[in-house]
């Protein structure tokens, strides 16, 4: 129903738009433009979706967008949101592919019709993966409501649910709705993904050569079904974290208003083929998680933390230390024949410059690992000064992505297929409310000017009041239908067995 | 001639009684379901409510729940809707003269619904619930109306058809109780009319599940059948419901009876109307929420909310076992008017739970709005944002985060509540007050910027993880961080319920060595002669009686009760318990040693 509503508004929208004349004899007012969302100086991929924005201009009356192409082709549209036409908008970066766009806006004021300074659009080489999954999620603290998993095309608008929580939800106040999170795709790919259900009808749904089935992937020997997830690139292995979380609400500060904890957290991977839990780490006083394989499947990358807990109370120590919780990036390199692992390799020792370094992700050439870092904690998106970060594992070199960090949460970040392209969360537009944007990551290893997904309401961000969450590239879309899960997930799962 | 007398005379006088009623009783209920509500004149409350069958009932409810942010404005349109949906009954029914009165039973029977309300009116999860029944059932009496007045049998069909496929996404169960109540009755004496029942029949068994599962992914389809009514309450709160299925199912019966009972006496519409009035007249009253909890609840909403805090504190004394949330809003009052240390324990103590059977936390209904006023705005935005989470958005809990951010000086933040509020009808003019506060000078010289600064003097980094609000404060006050004015006061009322000595005596200590000889708070003097008698020290006893004045009147209680107060310290029985809640009432040792003990769990 709202694909249809907004189709109808998008409809209006281009028809106003028709009859547009560019006032070429405006007054430059030599001024920056602002618009939301900022696309200006950004790289954009040939094949996005048009990237509509509104014109922060409280005084003028009326508005004109010119997007010119260095041939002098022109893109023109009206009024204070810039709404392109789709078909357009792909000939014109089609045909620009390495080039750069120029956008005038004009303004009418009282004293007639001026224009801001142009700003420049790069349109790279390289497209971006066409499709992309998230959660849509409420900012919530501890409770939660209505979850759906979408799939978006990154080409257009087209958004559809791949699972909602509310198919099946509504049967009771207090177990209403499934907590369903944590999808996560193989090498890109949709025939093998996964994602939990938790409470009601709780298990980890995986769907294997495009067939689903549920399991349980508790057992007796490990302390809980997994969490954080990353299926292995090729072979039909999943790795988890498996934890215990708790949060801590802080009473005054307004930028930091929760503290996510792990008092217990473990990490496992999962053969689908044989349905069996192996053990990687389950030390007490350690904590794992994020894991994540590298492209050729040959090391199992994730963030750990060490507290001396022996003998003590966990919670008090950790809710009272929260700010001392630091993590480091190891790796373990895995050997499938024997399934076994290597020696833990400090990889990103973060704790020595006093810094937490966690979801490390390394690019599809297997060259640069990308954490994200904040003071302390796991839990990067409730902390401001989260940034993200690229160890070069050639020249073993450290450096921020300074270019595409904002001064507010980003994490939860992810590489494209080709590794041109970053999607991350970040918290930068309101500090609460996250949302997707996605980066240039150049060929030379320079990050670039990030922008948000395009919508086809520019103001969308700001009118939505949820979040989104957990995006992920996908080279192609999810076919099976939230029917044919809603079926599986109504199922009782399949224990899984401890792998020894 | 005679039909349209009694048609005037009966809708006149359930208008005027309704209207009458409901502006006597009902204008604070009706104002607080209106601030559980919600509108934006934006898409996303489209895209939000129209996840469902029957979308637009809500939508509409919602549209016109607005209006009762005037109270008298909002049961004015609903009563003009019941009336209507009354004259839509006697037409759509084609109704005889004697049954007239009979077609106001479903506007009663929704009235009924309405007042019925328990405190799960704070946790739903639909919209427009003041005016989605009666938008519904309108909806149902013009479509058998249409039908009715359809000869031919092809548009019988159409008719059957548009309404099951098309008009049920729009309007849900409605369009399927439409069909069942506009074609079934044409069986009993058209024989003939039996293609088109099945053909209805058919179709509202088995396209209702379809449309849900195919259109509508965020929907679960097992409640195709009675989309478009508040399901997701159902399951907690169905009682509250019954008079509103009964409407439904009543027009159902007023469609057969004429059928059945073609003709009868003049004097059976007499007989009819007098029941029907008495029935309500009954009914009604009997049938209302009566909770004085809740009554007063919604009294001090709709108070703070239009800016009469005055009322508040006469309001929450005057109930006779208040639920905590009453008790908060009792203590806050006092605070504000810096007699929480003389006056707190003179109002009962004893408490009693949230009658409902739905939502029986206090921290749920009442925190967000009590850690607001009490300048907690990362808690309060919490609450406020769980809430939301919960039972979907509503102007109560979008204005209390609003405020919350911009105090909390989150100006991004802020801008996409207040666009919010700015996108609503009559929530504009708060948004721009609110906004007020981005001016340095004005946030800086703010009465509750002040007092936060005094009273949330926490180490950085400090954490609460307490779930109940009253619990949390009482635990955060007896943590003695910091003894500015502001928060000493609030400390010392805690340390006192809480009955912590230690904290107590370092605050008292501390404000005597501040400011030496001066006349402590009543209660703070009963406390400390209760405490110094707990000692047994004579030399302390003698010092207290001199720091609290041994000729004032609270030193005077004291010695006339101190034999009753040492038994109650050494074993307390009933009996001697009842003595002093007949000496003492209103004082702290009362309270220590009767009323606390009363006291439900502090959520």
């Amino acid at each position: 129903m709202k694909t249809y509503i907004l189709t109808a508004i998008c409809i209006m929208t281009i028809m106003t738009a028709c009859t547009t004349e560019v006032p070429r004899d405006a007054r430059a007012n030599n001024k920056k433009v602002s618009i939301f969302p900022d696309y200006t100086e950004v790289v954009l991929p040939p094949n996005i979706a048009p990237c509509n924005f509104h014109i922060n201009d409280s005084v003028a009356t009326d508005f004109v967008t010119v997007v010119t192409a260095p041939d002098g082709t022109e893109m023109v549209v009206g009024g204070q949101d810039a709404v392109f036409d789709e078909k357009d908008w792909h000939s014109m970066l089609e045909a620009n592919k390495g080039a750069d766009l120029d956008v005038t806006v004009y303004a009418k004021t009282t004293n007639g019709w001026e224009h801001y300074q142009p700003f420049q659009v790069t349109i790279a080489m390289e497209p971006i993966d066409e499709y992309i999954s998230y959660r849509y999620i409420e900012a919530s603290y501890r409770t939660y409501n209505e979850l759906s998993i979408c799939q978006r095309n990154l080409t257009n608008f087209d958004e559809s649910v791949v699972y909602s929580n509310k198919y099946l939800g509504g049967k009771s106040m207090e177990r209403e709705y499934q907590c369903i999170n944590c999808h996560n795709f193989q090498n890109y790919h949709t025939d093998n993904f996964q994602f939990h259900v938790r409470y009601a009808n709780a298990g980890t749904v995986i769907v294997r050569d495009g067939e689903p089935k549920k399991f349980n992937l508790k057992t007796d020997s490990t302390i809980g079904a997994g969490v954080y997830t990353a299926w292995h690139p090729t072979l039909p292995i999943i790795a988890y974290s498996l934890s215990h979380t708790v949060q801590a609400f802080l009473i005054n500060e307004p930028d930091h208003k929760i503290e996510v904890l792990d008092t217990l957290s473990d990490l496992v991977i999962y053969h689908v083929d044989s349905n069996e839990i192996q053990i990687v780490q389950n030390a007490f006083n350690s904590f794992e998680t994020y894991p994540s394989w590298s492209p050729d499947g040959k090391y199992l990358y994730y963030s750990s933390s060490w507290m001396d807990l022996e003998g003590k109370n966990t919670h008090y120590e950790l809710g009272n230390h929260y700010d001392r919780i630091r993590y480091d990036i190891i790796r373990q390199s895995y050997d499938d024949a024997t399934r076994t692992f290597g020696v833990p390799d400090t990889v990103v020792k973060a704790t020595a410059f006093g810094r937490s370094a966690t979801h490390a992700r390394i690019s599809p050439d297997g060259r640069y690992l990308m954490f994200s870092s904040g003071e302390f904690g796991h839990f990067m998106l409730h902390h401001f000064e989260s940034d993200l970060y690229v160890k070069d594992l050639v020249t073993d070199s450290i450096r921020p992505l300074s270019a595409l960090s904002s001064n507010r949460a980003e994490s939860y970040h992810e590489w494209s297929s080709n590794g041109r392209w970053i999607l991350f969360s970040t918290r930068r537009e309101d500090g609460t409310y996250t949302r997707l944007y996605i980066a240039y990551f150049d060929p030379d290893g320079h990050d670039h000017k990030a922008f948000a997904l395009p919508q086809r309401d520019p103001l969308y961000n700001k009118k939505l009041l949820k979040a989104f969450n957990l995006g992920q590239f996908m080279v192609e879309p999810i076919t099976i239908s939230p029917q044919e899960l809603a079926e599986v997930i109504k199922k009782d799962p399949v224990p899984a067995k401890l792998y020894k | 001639m005679k039909r349209n007398l009694n048609l005037i005379i009966t809708l006149g006088a359930f208008a005027i009684l309704t209207f009458t009623y409901l502006a006597l009783t009902a204008q604070d209920l009706v104002y607080v379901v209106h601030s559980q509500d919600y509108f934006v004149y934006d898409w996303t409350h489209l895209a939000r409510i129209s996840e469902q069958p029957g979308w637009v009932v809500p939508y509409v409810g919602s549209f016109l729940t607005q209006f009762a942010y005037h109270p008298l404005l909002g049961i004015a349109l609903l009563t003009l809707l019941l009336t209507l949906l009354a004259w839509l009954t006697v037409w759509a029914m084609r109704l005889p003269r004697w049954m007239v009165p009979l077609a106001a039973v479903p506007s009663v029977l929704v009235v009924m619904f309405i007042l019925g309300w328990d405190y799960g009116l704070f946790s739903t999860r639909h919209y427009g619930n003041l005016f989605s029944p009666t938008v519904g059932l309108i909806f149902v009496t013009l479509l058998v109306g249409l039908y009715e007045r359809m000869q031919k049998m092809w548009m019988r069909f159409a008719w059957v058809t548009v309404v099951v496929a098309v008009l049920y996404p729009l309007i849900g169960m409605y369009a399927l109780l439409s069909a069942v109540v506009a074609v079934t009755p044409g069986m009993i004496h058209h024989k003939d009319q039996i293609k088109v029942v099945s053909y209805a029949l058919l179709l509202v068994v088995s396209l209702p599940y379809i449309e849900a599962h195919t259109f509508f992914l965020n929907f679960n389809s097992r409640f195709a059948f009675i989309a478009g009514l508040p399901f997701m309450d159902y399951y907690v709160t169905q009682s509250i419901w019954t008079p509103l299925y009964v409407a439904l199912a009543t027009l159902l019966v007023l469609r057969f009876l004429p059928l059945l009972l073609p003709n009868a006496g003049g004097r059976v519409a007499t007989i009819m109307a007098a029941v029907v009035a008495l029935t309500a007249v009954v009914l009604v009253p009997v049938h209302r929420n009566n909770d004085p909890n809740l009554s007063t609840l919604l009294a001090v909403r709709h108070a703070y909310d239009k800016g009469h805090d005055e009322r508040v504190l006469p309001l929450c004394a005057a109930v006779e076992r208040p639920i905590r949330s009453i008790i908060m809003y009792r203590n806050i009052e006092l605070w504000k008017r810096g007699e929480l240390l003389d006056k707190m324990f003179q109002y009962t103590w004893v408490s009693d739970t949230i009658k409902s059977r739905n939502l029986r936390l206090n921290t749920y209904i009442s925190g967000a709005d009590q850690y607001n006023r009490l300048t907690f705005w990362n808690f309060s935005y919490r609450w406020a944002m769980e809430r939301t989470v919960m039972f979907n958005p509503s102007y109560s809990d979008m204005k209390i985060m609003a405020n919350d951010i911009v105090y909390n000086r989150e100006r991004d933040l802020a801008e996409k509540y207040l666009a919010q509020l700015e996108n609503t009808l009559y929530y504009k003019d708060y948004a721009r007050g609110l906004r007020a506060l981005f001016d340095p000078d004005t946030y800086n010289a703010d009465s509750l910027v002040q007092i936060h600064r005094q009273i949330l003097l926490v180490p950085k980094g400090a954490i609460d993880n307490t779930e109940f609000c009253e619990h949390m404060l009482l635990k955060y006050f007896t943590n003695l961080y910091a003894l500015t004015e502001e928060r000493a006061e609030l400390c010392l009322a805690a340390c006192m319920i809480m009955h912590k000595e230690d904290e107590f005596w370092k605050i008292v200590l501390a404000k005597e060595q501040q400011t030496p000889g001066i006349e402590l708070p009543r209660h703070v003097q009963e406390a400390a002669l209760l405490y110094a008698l707990k000692k047994n020290n004579a030399a302390l006893m003698t010092q207290i009686k001199l720091m609290v004045g041994p000729q004032g009147t609270v030193c005077q209680q004291f010695e006339r009760n101190q034999d009753l107060l040492t038994r109650l310290l050494v074993q307390p029985t009933m009996g001697d318990i009842n003595t002093l809640a007949t000496l003492c009432r209103g004082t702290y040792w009362n309270y220590y040693f009767n009323e606390s003990r009363q006291t439900t769990i502090f959520d």
